[in-house]
């Protein structure tokens, strides 16, 4: 059983969750990497341009094509991670509960402090600072719940 | 999320001589899934836990009980 071949639609379902936290956090690191290149002059924001640039062809050309691969693999409608039933399921809709309260929390948090961050900021850089928040929080609270001292195959 | 629920799982699996893997091709859901019901990490929905139970031929009550207290 390789990675790409699930044994069934419920392993595939957790293939692709696990896929989606990682792909999440690499977008995630992507923006954050945009909004620390607006703060810094070169050479730095040239190095942190290609680091993000790396990132995103990571993105679509690695993570993209495996999880359609994963998703039509076993045939049949395909495979979506949030409608599964298990375990990782239910950790991917928690954490993007998570990502959604956290994100609602720091826009809330920038609109009370608007004299003190949003006059300074540039509007390009303030979408990439919260969509680093929305992608970080879901990222991590994703690998928070879905975290699991499994000792493996016991009979 | 820790859930007053325990679960004989581990116990019909041994009596029946099933691993993780084919208890969880049995009932459609990951190993991953049946492992962490085990240790009462994951409280399954009420569709897995009457999958277990008809698969097990017992009542839903003889796997899942409300733990005391």
């Amino acid at each position: 059983m390789s990675f790409f071949s699930p044994r069934n639609r419920a392993e595939a379902g957790d293939r692709l969750a696990g896929m989606t936290g990682w792909a999440a956090a690499l977008a995630a690191l992507v923006y954050a990497l945009n909004v620390v290149q607006a703060l810094t002059g070169p050479p730095m924001s040239n190095y942190l341009n290609d680091a993000g640039l790396i990132g995103s062809l990571l993105i679509v050309l690695v993570f993209l094509p495996s999880f359609f691969i994963i998703k039509r693999r076993l045939g049949g409608p395909p495979v979506n991670p949030w409608k599964e039933d298990g375990f990782m399921s239910q950790a991917i809709r928690r954490a993007a509960l998570t990502g959604f309260a956290t994100t609602f929390l720091a826009m809330s948090v920038l609109t009370m402090l608007d004299g003190l961050v949003l006059e300074r900021i540039a509007a390009d850089v303030l979408l990439d600072l919260v969509l680093t928040i929305a992608l970080a929080s879901f990222a991590l609270s994703f690998f928070l719940f879905s975290r699991d001292s499994d000792p493996g195959e016991t009979l | 999320m820790s859930a007053p629920l325990t679960n004989r799982l581990r116990v019909l699996r041994a009596e029946t001589g099933m691993s993780q893997s084919d208890l969880a091709d049995a009932i459609n859901v990951s190993r991953k899934t049946i492992s962490t019901i085990e240790v009462g990490r994951f409280v399954p929905s009420t569709v897995i836990a009457l999958r277990l139970a008809r698969h097990f031929r017992v009542p839903v009550e003889d796997v899942f009980a409300l733990a005391e207290g």
